[in-house]
């Protein structure tokens, strides 16, 4: 009873009571579940040096391959180096290289749907056309081919992936800015004078960011397998700089020493599904029809 | 309809051109020479090989010109040269395409047969335990890393347990069945060479289940979805209240509405099993279209990749 009227008048009010009306109906247990997982990585990652006393480029050949133990708690590689060590420090390229990628997308993704779903007409043609063009490439194959021409290293795989995520976000800011030219509040300012660049990015913008930030936030977990992808090929950070999926392709070479290749995906796939999970809990939350009809 | 459907298809050509100028750039922008990389060394230091390599190529002209006569070729069916395997890029495909069409194919049909029961079993259940389990395992078949996933599966299934033969398409000692379709299994079967048939279908199946992991997961999620948005549709509750049986109100009405979104998802899922498709074929040594796309991505080899991107294109 209380749900119903908290879901029915969603639409005429403010971003912030809308987040509230949305915060009130989350099925909480995923949700904090998804934040815990991606907490405690982002925890571990920031306080690496605190949490193990090993350098992750510190060879000791002497004590290669050696199986995990209490004192190299994911054992070590080829090189005699701590995995778990690396595995911490390796989250220090793979999450600010997977959220830089995502910002970059969402950053010229916005504008250029923005300006597309503002201005309409040629210009609406063009970006949406190119945007068309982009999608159709096979997404990995673009990215490996802009990263292999640029040379393989860190910033030139962030670079890569932003040049093949951005025209999602073109079409949804597209979407959302056609739907809200049309309303009421938009024509009055329009009618006091306003003039358009004001309209666009102090009356539209606004009320169409906080949906594509929703949209970028889920995302990321996507980056994430995407960027440790371009790691595993060899076009993202270069050895001896460790990263997740370059670990993982380095591991590859000795399976039975089953630690230093499964370690490093173990990041990659609880925050991949961390991601996903907040993701379905707020699709769940939003969407009258999967959440079932409301008595 | 009609006047629909030929303006779509109209309105792809704008898009596929576009495909190739975006290619082309991409390619173009390479600060190294492709020259020095196809000759050997001591034949770059002699400037007129050089310039005649050049020639031969058309390097020497303006880009523009490239890039028109490249548009040119194309719609007569000549998609280049590429410049890594130094064969016509038609013919690279032709060879490539048909295992990866095999693989994805198999791998979709398992994964539908998979993922419809699992989506509505979890979408009538909504909120148990046995929705809780579905949600969560394709949740992280997802999430999962695959190329990690393929890397310790060869390594159990091949090299320890011995079940699962060595990577490629066929058993070194099996010659491949005469060509017709080029899939092995349907071309064996055809010749009636069972033992090839079932060889191939072997050495599908460890590959099949990686890629699965992802399209399962994808299928699933969105079955349910679908299906919790049917459920509780007004038609149903008029069927249900006639006094059909459960089963019937989800078989006969309730399961086809929910299908038709999912089934136009396939096809995409289809072309996105590409990138999966990359990792795996390099992983399992298969002779498919993604370590093609692999070899022509890593060598900015711009007739294949411009070759690779219009067979998978999504649009």
């Amino acid at each position: 009873m209380t749900e119903s009227v908290a879901a029915a008048p969603v639409a005429g009010r403010s971003p912030l009571s809308r987040l509230a009306a949305v915060a009130r109906r989350l099925p909480n247990a995923e949700l904090l579940v998804g934040l815990a997982i991606i907490v405690t990585w982002t925890i571990l990652i920031a306080a690496a040096p605190v949490i193990t006393k090993f350098n992750p480029l510190a060879q000791q050949i002497a004590l290669r391959l050696q199986p995990p133990s209490a004192v190299h708690w994911f054992g070590t590689d080829q090189l005699g180096r701590d995995v778990f060590a690396r595995v911490l420090y390796g989250g220090r390229e793979s999450l600010p290289g997977a959220i830089c990628v995502v910002a970059l997308g969402f950053l010229v993704g916005v504008s250029l749907g923005a300006v597309a779903g503002y201005c309409r007409g040629i210009v609406d043609d063009v970006v949406m056309r190119l945007t068309d063009m982009v999608l159709a490439f096979p997404l990995i194959v673009l990215a490996m081919a802009v990263a292999a021409v640029l040379g393989a290293s860190l910033m030139h795989g962030i670079i890569a992936l932003a040049a093949v995520w951005w025209p999602p976000y073109v079409r949804v800011c597209r979407a959302l800015v056609l739907d809200l030219s049309n309303k009421e509040y938009v024509v009055a300012s329009r009618a006091a004078g306003r003039g358009s660049a004001s309209i666009l990015l102090r009356v539209i913008l606004p009320n169409a960011v906080p949906a594509l930030l929703v949209m970028a936030a889920i995302d990321i977990g996507r980056a994430i397998l995407s960027f440790s992808i371009l790691g595993f090929l060899g076009l993202g950070a270069q050895p001896p700089q460790p990263e997740w999926g370059a670990m993982v392709s380095t591991g590859a070479a000795v399976m039975d020493d089953w630690w230093v290749a499964t370690f490093p995906a173990i990041p990659i796939l609880t925050l991949a599904f961390a991601f996903n999970l907040i993701g379905d809990s707020i699709r769940d939350a939003l969407d009258p029809w999967v959440g079932g009809r409301r008595q | 309809m009609i006047r629909y459907i030929v303006r779509r298809l109209l309105l792809l050509i704008p898009v596929l051109l576009g495909m190739t100028l975006i290619a082309f750039a991409v390619t173009k922008a390479v600060p190294t020479d492709p020259i020095i990389a196809s000759i050997s060394q001591e034949a770059s230091n002699h400037p007129e090989i050089v310039a005649a390599y050049r020639k031969e190529w058309g390097l020497d002209k303006p880009l523009s010109i490239q890039y028109l006569t490249y548009v040119k070729n194309l719609l007569h069916g000549d998609m280049g040269v590429s410049i890594y395997t130094h064969r016509p890029v038609v013919d690279d495909l032709l060879d490539y395409l048909p295992a990866t069409v095999e693989l994805a194919t198999v791998t979709i049909f398992f994964s539908v047969l998979l993922s419809f029961p699992l989506g509505i079993l979890a979408a009538m259940r909504r909120g148990g335990i046995t929705d809780f389990v579905v949600r969560m395992l394709t949740l992280a078949g997802v999430a999962m890393p695959i190329f990690w996933l393929a890397l310790a599966l060869l390594d159990i299934f091949y090299l320890h347990l011995g079940w699962a033969p060595a990577p490629g398409r066929l058993d070194y000692a099996l010659s491949p069945p005469p060509p017709v379709t080029r899939l092995y299994i349907i071309d064996s079967l055809i010749a009636g060479e069972w033992s090839v048939a079932w060889d191939a279908l072997c050495h599908l199946a460890l590959p099949a289940f990686v890629l699965a992991t992802w399209s399962v997961g994808l299928l699933t999620r969105m079955m349910r979805a679908s299906m919790l948005s049917v459920l509780p549709q007004d038609f149903l509750r008029s069927v249900r209240s006639k006094g059909a049986s459960d089963f019937y109100v989800i078989r006969k009405h309730a399961a086809p509405n929910a299908m038709i979104p999912v089934v136009t998802v396939i096809g995409l899922a289809y072309g996105d099993l590409l990138s999966g498709a990359l990792l795996v074929e390099t992983i399992f040594g298969w002779p498919g279209i993604g370590r093609y796309a692999y070899n022509a991505a890593v060598h900015v080899d711009f007739p294949a990749i411009i070759g690779v991107a219009l067979t998978s294109t999504r649009s």
